[in-house]
């Protein structure tokens, strides 16, 4: 999925923080990784891009999809099929096993023209590839971080998203976890045709994505902090 | 998606297992108090409403309309005053009407012993279940609860209580022989023993028999004779009578049958008719007897059950809002609880239906587990207490 991004202004209600991004470009297939302080406007970004909040200003395009030309069911439901979000926190559910986890945006899912067989069939190649076979019916607190990470990329992945999202997603993770981490989002990337954006503040990660975009030499970073 | 919605919601129910027991316990006791107390209340109008509907008329000695129906159909309360034979003659006469006699004053384990005619058990409805109706004295049929509690049968016998064992005067209890058992009535029937209305003058120490020894052996263990020459009894003397086939020929009565004494007579007459002009032979307030509709008294006493229980559903309803209001409150701080989890469920793709779906199904689910335990509670302690609202009555 191609990327777009020309003059692009938001600002949370209410906050001082305002974002402004003069021009980005991610072609389809391609990884691009975020850099830059904290409180800059990352995952302000990331969230833009998955259309959960609109850009009061500019054009965001993903090929041809103008958010803002968008009904919220339109959004949600592009979302759904389009677009795998993974977060630093995991943002898993406690009271589902890791199985349930992973199929949690195919039951949220409607009109995705994927049974239960066929979502079956993905979940086990998923976690075949991630290593979480034999973790399948176990409860999020008997696994370690690193395996919460596996299945949160696992649940980002089921959909088949054109574009995958990762917000610092080797944040909790030590050293030779974060590498590891890093190449399966390249390895699964590439496997999907997806395009790749991920926030982080490892500069020892960037050198394996396309393009680096540095919130700080790259765009005007205003006053106050990005809410959290 | 219905289904995807309820897998969700079970498994958060089975994960948060025992915060889901303690609301839908609290949710189960606030359903099952109101519906226990109009459902026990229920029960308790329909047995006294359909035992005084199979009942029309009752004529007894003037006084207490309500311990004169108590004694006569629930066989509650003694009757200090009492009519004759004579006046159930009387009202016998009447065209038109069916009387029955009924006496009882005494009791076997706690449990009233009813002297009727064989055309009670007819008149109720009342079937044996196992053995034959009494045809002779000493003899009775049990009711299938006094029968099943006390473990009786066919062949067993069963001892009359002694009313005052410092009365020495007072009359011996009379060992009876069961000779039937009642089929279930769930009705005061249930808890009773029947006996022939002679066997109860019997009771009352109203007939009586001789016993005559046979040898100068047997009458010299029975008696003694002390150091100032009286006659005094020893323990080879029975503490209690019992009428056999060889000692039942010489029972005999000091008082003829007119004037005995019976409780109450219970009356049905054939019409509309029939009614009225007995109750119109009965009306005069100066008269010894009086002649009552049991449904009256019934409805009457029912009014207070009905004030009571209004007064409960009031309280009820207050105690129902009250915790339905905590409930709104509780269901408010879970949402909030759960909003990183719906956070999490809205950025995956749920739209803001299906979360609100989730949690009304969840509380639905709980309401509607409450509700029908609370209902099978109910049934439950119904069934457990039919036989205690039985006794009661």
């Amino acid at each position: 999925m191609d990327i777009h991004i020309n003059k692009l202004a938001f600002r949370w209600p209410g906050a001082s923080f305002e974002l402004k991004i003069p021009s980005l470009e991610v072609a389809k297939g391609e990884s691009l990784a975020i850099i830059g302080p904290s409180g800059c406007g990352k995952t302000t970004l990331l969230k833009l891009l998955a259309g959960m909040v609109l850009a009061d200003s500019g054009e965001l395009l993903l090929g041809e999809l103008d958010w803002r030309a968008q009904t919220e069911t339109q959004r949600r439901r592009f979302r759904q099929h389009a677009i795998g979000f993974i977060y630093q926190d995991f943002r898993l559910l406690d009271y589902l096993n890791i199985q349930d986890n992973i199929l949690l945006p195919w039951r949220l899912t409607q009109d995705c023209g994927l049974d239960h067989s066929r979502a079956r069939a993905r979940l086990e190649a998923l976690a075949q590839g991630l290593g979480l076979t034999d973790l399948m019916s176990r409860s999020l607190d008997q696994i370690s971080s690193g395996e919460r990470q596996r299945v949160a990329i696992a649940r980002a992945l089921l959909m088949r998203p054109q574009l995958l999202l990762a917000d610092e997603p080797t944040g909790n993770l030590d050293p030779s976890n974060k590498q590891r981490v890093c190449d399966l989002l390249h390895d699964k990337a590439r496997e999907h045709q997806a395009t790749l954006i991920m926030v982080t503040h490892d500069q020892a990660l960037v050198d394996r994505f396309d393009h680096l975009f540095d919130f700080s030499q790259q765009c005007e970073i205003q006053s106050g902090k990005e809410p959290v | 998606m219905k289904q995807q919605l309820c897998y969700l919601v079970i498994r958060h129910m089975s994960y948060h297992r025992l915060r889901t027991l303690w609301l839908w316990l609290g949710l189960t006791l606030t359903c099952w108090l109101p519906l226990c107390v109009h459902h026990l209340t229920q029960v308790f109008e329909q047995r006294l409403i359909t035992r005084a509907e199979q009942t029309p008329l009752i004529l007894g000695v003037r006084g207490n309309a309500y311990d004169l129906v108590f004694h006569a159909l629930y066989f509650r309360h003694g009757m200090e005053d009492r009519l004759k034979m004579k006046d159930w003659a009387e009202v016998a006469e009447h065209a038109g009407i069916a009387a029955l006699p009924l006496v009882h004053g005494f009791h076997a384990r706690s449990q009233p012993i009813v002297g009727i005619t064989i055309d009670y058990l007819q008149r109720r409805q009342l079937r044996l279940s196992s053995g034959r109706a009494f045809t002779s004295l000493g003899e009775c049929v049990l009711g299938a609860k006094f029968a099943r509690e006390q473990g009786m049968e066919v062949g067993d016998s069963v001892m009359s209580d002694p009313e005052n064992v410092f009365h020495l005067a007072g009359s011996y209890p009379l060992k009876l022989r069961v000779v039937g058992i009642l089929a279930p009535s769930g009705s005061s029937d249930d808890s009773a023993v029947f006996v022939d209305l002679k066997t109860h003058w019997v009771l009352e120490g109203l007939g009586h028999g001789h016993a005559t020894p046979e040898t100068a052996e047997a009458a010299s263990q029975e008696w003694a004779i002390s150091g100032d020459g009286s006659l005094n009894a020893t323990a080879a003397v029975l503490p209690y009578l019992e009428i056999t086939a060889e000692n039942a020929q010489d029972v005999h009565f000091h008082q003829s049958t007119e004037e005995m004494p019976i409780s109450a007579v219970l009356i049905w007459p054939d019409s509309d008719r029939a009614t009225a002009l007995l109750l119109g032979a009965y009306q005069d307030p100066s008269q010894v007897l009086q002649l009552i509709r049991p449904m009256e008294v019934v409805e009457s006493m029912m009014g207070w059950v009905f004030r009571v229980r209004t007064f409960l559903d009031l309280n009820y309803l207050l105690v129902g809002f009250a915790v339905i209001s905590f409930l709104g409150l509780i269901m408010l701080l879970s949402n909030q609880l759960r909003g990183p989890e719906f956070a999490i469920l809205r950025d995956l793709g749920a739209s803001a239906g299906f979360l609100r779906g989730l949690v009304l199904v969840e509380w639905g689910l709980l309401i509607l587990m409450a509700l029908v335990c609370a209902v099978f509670m109910t049934l439950g302690m119904g069934a457990l207490l039919r036989q205690w609202l039985v006794q009661v009555l």
